[in-house]
Formats: structure tokens, C-alpha cells, sequence
């Protein structure tokens, strides 16, 4: 089966002046299929930004796809040209960012703003392009959306801003939107609304959203990607992973966040730290790090099938009632 | 158990081009030895003003501040020092509240160097002690903070904070700046250190498990006024506010079984235009006339209260007669 986006044995590395670049993304493949929302989790370093940043073509400088390739609906959006990026961004792909007053221009209106990327990409006028900013702003439930289009982002809350983020996102019906810790900076009260919004957003093309909470994305994922140094390590259906959890850092990630539950006893902490992003390959990353570590583990696991629709990068991978 | 510290009717308001802002709202609390009180409140509700104004950082306008019953709101800074060994405060974030040119030993030192009643001998054995206690190798002290990760500065952090031996720790938000898999690590350790030294910490922090988790008691912050206090489980298992509910509803969870829903409309308003009433009625599901009109006070019984004037309304929107979660 095709997908909507296809991410194939990428590769991303640091420009380097010793030979060889250094690896910050290893063979990644996902597949994100039409409708669906697919929620990539990992934490600081890595890799899931630069995963974002490679398919909306961002990547920062230096940093460079080393080998692999990213299609959406069957076109291939390596080697595009700047100019092809820009038709493509903002119109094929949607992007929100976690932090609105970057994602945002500070000194243009949201009514400038909007209506800039709808006349570029729809072709209207300026009339039919404040006219369709509104009623998107309307139908994200921002209030007296019409006076909204002349005041300026700073003048908005952090949830206003957080959906004129997503407004920009949607307003030409991207087949793809991609969404990097969107509710992270918001309050828990105002991180409700935004995911309820993008859940169904999202869900009307397909969504491929990046989060270290796997909270976050218990309530909005259809499916989960873990990365975990530069490599995904476990995928599956979102119940599935989280109830049944086959690699031992997923299933060490689930144990060490406080949910209601542990009151009394202490939390189980993973113990030392991810390996820095460059670091070299040359056995299981979270070896470590591993209470199952044996041996074998000195070789690289490749993700590989472990059940219904489900696949897992471990020599040890669990099964239920194996760990604890 | 002996009361600690403790805040009377305490209020902060600043000064703004906008007009005056009431940071905080005749706020009462107490912190015994050996306790952890979590204060939990989104962005604007005065949680970590009350913070530094316990820290005698920001001054009062109203109130009264008592550390072991002797109060220290209007004390001279030379007056206050005694009252500072008592309490140390740990930030946010380990990449701004460490001294990037001063090496590890230096920063745990200085608190100790500052009282000038120990041998450089006693400073270095002491170093060592607290690098031991957070889990830090003894080669830790002659490095600077960049040769650290983030949960590495959080020990560095809590080793100075702990280096006069305080009764009392303030933590703002300890651990939300660090990953997930280290998180519990720093939680662990906090708890650690209480269980061998009796100290108490206030902690606040916006993440409502987290504090469920460390907390003994909670105090639940609304736009500068504490709208319900009790113990950790019965806040959690029995909300009696219904901001309290409503927070706890829109928590995310890896578990969504017996989960409720309730999504709260709109923002929670300016503290330079406090709702008349009670200031959570234009956003509350369960608002009747009398709020917009009457200011709640806090009641209850005197271990559980709420101000509300129809307390429950809302029901409890976690059910903890559902089967636990799927422990491996």
C-alpha cells in the first residue's frame, strides 16, 4: 500500500571535516497513509525535529540528508528547488510549530499573514483572502475573528496565537500537516483545546506530529513511532504500543512518568542518559542503559516485525508479562 | 510536627501600565517538617510570585510571612540572613541558574564560603559529601556546568541547595525542563534526600501527576487565589473545585481509561481584570448567578476545602475504581 508520506531509509548527518559526516538520523522509514495521524516520540537529541525539518525541506545548515529518500503522494521532495519547496510548504504541507511568536511574524497583522499564503496559493484577492481568513480563524473558535485579522501577535494569549498558528497550517487544505510540539509551551487547560482542534484537523489530511509526551500522544495518535538516537526503535497502533510496550525504553518511558498511579511508591527511573546525537553506531544504543542487556546486544538490532502491525528494533523485545 | 513556614493572608500586587495587577489574593499556607506541599496553577496564577515573595525575593503589599513562627516579612536583609540558612530554592532550568565560569566545587561552595565559619578543609570534605549525596562522581567538582546534561545540573543544583543543611526547600518547577527519562531520576533523588534529612519542600509546578506523585498535601492556584487545598489523593480522587476537576480532565494520559471528558473554553482572564466573584465563573460549566455576584471563600472540613460555592458540582473526572493500569 502507498502512503501519503513516505519516509525511506533517511539518513541525516553533520557536516564534518574529519570525512565522513556524522550520523543524526540512521535509516529512518515511516509511512504516515491518508487520515492518519502518526505521532513520532522521542526526546531531546533524538532526532525527531530533524526528521520534521527534513520532509518540510528546513534542515538547518550544515546538517544535510545523507542518503534515503521522502515522497509525498509518490513525489519525490529531495533535491526540489527553492522555489519548488515554496509552492509546497504552506500549500502541500502544513507545519505548526511549538512556539508561536517564532512561527509567527511579529510585526505583520495575523489578517496580512494569512491572507499572504492564501493569495499565493489559491490565487484570490485580496477581498475572497481576508473573507476565507476569517471564517478559518472563525472555525478554529477564535472569537470576533473578524477583528482579529488587524491586531498583531503579540497582542493575542498563547492559545489564540497557538490556533492562528494552526489556521496558517490549514487554510489551504494541505494534504500533509506536520506539527512539532505543538501544545508544549500552552497551559494544560488551553493544551485540551489545541489537541482537540488539531485531532481533528490533522485527521482530515494526515498528520504527522512530533512529542516527547507519550501522553500527548495517547490522545491523539493513531499510531506511534519511537526514536531513539536518530533510529525508530518501536512502532505500532497508539493502544497497542502504550498497553503492550516491546522495547525496553518504550516500555521504561511508560514506568517513569507519574499518572495517578504510582503515589506511594517510587517512580522507575531509566538510568544514565541517551547517547549525544553524533555518537557512533556501532552496537544497541540503549545498551547502556538496559536492564535486558546480554551480549548479543553488541550488534546493531534492525527494526523488524514483532505482531500484528507492529515491529520492534531489539534482540530482547518483550512480551507481555516478560518485564517487572 | 512543628510548623516550618507558614504564609498569612499574604498578597502581591504590582504596579503596571495597564493598571495595578493583584498577583496574589490573601494567600494562606503552612509547611510542616519533613512535608511536601505542591502548589499547582497555570500561567498568571501567582504560583511562582509566592514563590520568591516566600523567599522575601519580591515584597509583600499585604500579609505576613513565618519561618518556625517568627515572621520575616519585614525583616532588614542583614536581619534576614539567619532565616536564608533555613531556605533554599532550586529553579527551573539547570542551564540558567548555574554560573557557567564557576566549577562545580565553587558553586555547592559558595553558600558555605558566604557563612565564613568553615576551613577550606571542612568546605572540600562537605563538596564531596553532597556529590555523594545527589549522585555525582567526586571528579565532578573541578568541572564547569557546560561538561554537564541537563539532569546532571539539576544535582548540581540541589547539592548547593542543600549545602547548609535548610529545613525548608522552595522548587519551581524542578524537573519540567528536563527529558522524560531523567525526570523520575531527579524525583527519586528529592524524595531520597527528604527521607534522610526531614527537609520539607514547596514545590510548584504546572504538571498535576508529578505533583500527585510527590506531594503530600496540594494547593490548587486560580489568578492569585487558592481555590482548593487538601491531601495529594483526595484533591485527585475528590475534586471539590471545579477548576480543580477540569485540570485534572484536560490532563493527558498514557492510560485513558475512565477517563472523563471536560474541555474548558477560553483563557483564564487578565489579574489586571479580575472577574467579579469568583474570578473562575465566566470559564466554569456549572457557574449560577450567585458567582458573578459573591466572592467564595475557602470551607470545607479542615483537612479538604474549597472555594466554591457549590462545591462537586462537577463529578470526579478520573475513576480510580477502574482497573489500574496495565503495570509490566
Amino acid at each position: 500500500m502507498t502512503g501519503l508520506l513516505e519516509i525511506e531509509e533517511l539518513s541525516v548527518g553533520l557536516a564534518s571535516n574529519q570525512g565522513a559526516p556524522l550520523l543524526v538520523l540512521d535509516r529512518i522509514n515511516l509511512t504516515i497513509r491518508k487520515g492518519e495521524i502518526l505521532c513520532l516520540v522521542g526526546e531531546s537529541g533524538s532526532g525527531k525535529s530533524m526528521t520534521a525539518l527534513s520532509v518540510m525541506g528546513l534542515l538547518p545548515p550544515g546538517v544535510e540528508v545523507i542518503s534515503g529518500s521522502i515522497r509525498l503522494n509518490g513525489q519525490e521532495l529531495l533535491g526540489l528547488s527553492d522555489t519548488q519547496w515554496r509552492t509546497i510548504r504552506g500549500g502541500a504541507i502544513g507545519m505548526v510549530f511549538q512556539d508561536p511568536m517564532t512561527g509567527l511574524n511579529p510585526v505583520r497583522t495575523i489578517g496580512a499573514q494569512l491572507s499572504e499564503t492564501i493569495r499565493r496559493h489559491q490565487g484570490s484577492s485580496k477581498e475572497q483572502a481576508l473573507a476565507i481568513a476569517e471564517a478559518v480563524l472563525a472555525s478554529l473558535g477564535v472569537p470576533a475573528a473578524r477583528e482579529r485579522l488587524s491586531v498583531f501577535p503579540h497582542q493575542l494569549s498563547g492559545g489564540l496565537r497557538q490556533r492562528v498558528m494552526i489556521a496558517l497550517a490549514i487554510v489551504n487544505r494541505p494534504g500533509l500537516i506536520i506539527a512539532d510540539e505543538p501544545t508544549t509551551a500552552l497551559d494544560t487547560t488551553i493544551q485540551a483545546q489545541i489537541l482537540d482542534l488539531l485531532r481533528d484537523r490533522l485527521a482530515e489530511a494526515g498528520g504527522l506530529m512530533i512529542t516527547h509526551d507519550l501522553a500527548v500522544a495517547a490522545e491523539i495518535a493513531d499510531r506511534i513511532s519511537v526514536i531513539y538516537h536518530g533510529r525508530i526503535i518501536e512502532e505500532g497502533p497508539t493502544q497497542s504500543v502504550l498497553a503492550d510496550p516491546r522495547h525496553p525504553y518504550t516500555a521504561g518511558l511508560i514506568e517513569a512518568v507519574p499518572d495517578f498511579g504510582h503515589k506511594g511508591r517510587p517512580l522507575v527511573p531509566i538510568p544514565g542518559q541517551p547517547p549525544p546525537p553524533a555518537a557512533l553506531r556501532q552496537f544497541c544504543s540503549f545498551r547502556d542503559r538496559c536492564r535486558f542487556a546480554s551480549p548479543a546486544c553488541a550488534e546493531m538490532p534492525a527494526l523488524s516485525a514483532a505482531g500484528k502491525s507492529r515491529k520492534v528494533a531489539c534482540h530482547h523485545a518483550l512480551h507481555r508479562g516478560t518485564a517487572g | 510536627m512543628s510548623l516550618l513556614l507558614e504564609a498569612q493572608d499574604l498578597s502581591v500586587a504590582f504596579d503596571t501600565p495597564k493598571g495595578q495587577l493583584q498577583a496574589l489574593d490573601s494567600v494562606s499556607l503552612q509547611l510542616k517538617q519533613g512535608e511536601t506541599l505542591g502548589l499547582v496553577g497555570e500561567s498568571g496564577s501567582g504560583k511562582s510570585t509566592l514563590a520568591l515573595t516566600m523567599m522575601r525575593a519580591i515584597a509583600p503589599s499585604k500579609g505576613r510571612i513565618l519561618v518556625k513562627g517568627q515572621e520575616i516579612s519585614q525583616l532588614s536583609r542583614r536581619a534576614l540572613r539567619p532565616f536564608r540558612q533555613h531556605m533554599q530554592m532550586i529553579f527551573q532550568d539547570p542551564y540558567a541558574s548555574l554560573d557557567p565560569r564557576m566549577t562545580v566545587r565553587r558553586i555547592i561552595a559558595e553558600p558555605l564560603n558566604a557563612l565564613q565559619k568553615h576551613t577550606p578543609d571542612q568546605v572540600e570534605a562537605r563538596v564531596q559529601e553532597l556529590l555523594q549525596a545527589v549522585g555525582l562522581p567526586a571528579e565532578a567538582a573541578s568541572l564547569r556546568p557546560a561538561q554537564f546534561s541537563g539532569g546532571q545540573r539539576q544535582r548540581i543544583a540541589i547539592a548547593r541547595a542543600m549545602s547548609l543543611k535548610p529545613e525548608i526547600i522552595i522548587a519551581d518547577e524542578p524537573v519540567s525542563a528536563l527529558d522524560v527519562s531523567i525526570q523520575a531520576q531527579i524525583v527519586n533523588l528529592l524524595q531520597d534526600i527528604q527521607q534522610r534529612t526531614a527537609v520539607a519542600y514547596l514545590v510548584i509546578a504546572h504538571d498535576l501527576p508529578l505533583v500527585h506523585q510527590i506531594a503530600d498535601r496540594i494547593l490548587v492556584l486560580y489568578l492569585g487565589r487558592v481555590v482548593e487545598e487538601g491531601p495529594a489523593e483526595a484533591i485527585v480522587a475528590r475534586p471539590r473545585h471545579p477548576y480543580t476537576a477540569a485540570l485534572l480532565a484536560a490532563t493527558p494520559r498514557i492510560d485513558r481509561g475512565g477517563h472523563k471528558k471536560l474541555i474548558l473554553k477560553g483563557d483564564p482572564p487578565s489579574p489586571i481584570n479580575r472577574p467579579s466573584g469568583c474570578a473562575f465563573h465566566p470559564r466554569c460549566p456549572a457557574a449560577k448567578p450567585q458567582c458573578l455576584a459573591e466572592t467564595p471563600v475557602l470551607s470545607g472540613s479542615d483537612e479538604h476545602r474549597a472555594a466554591c460555592h457549590f462545591p462537586g458540582a462537577i463529578p470526579p473526572p478520573l475513576d480510580f475504581s477502574a482497573k489500574p493500569k496495565n503495570r509490566r
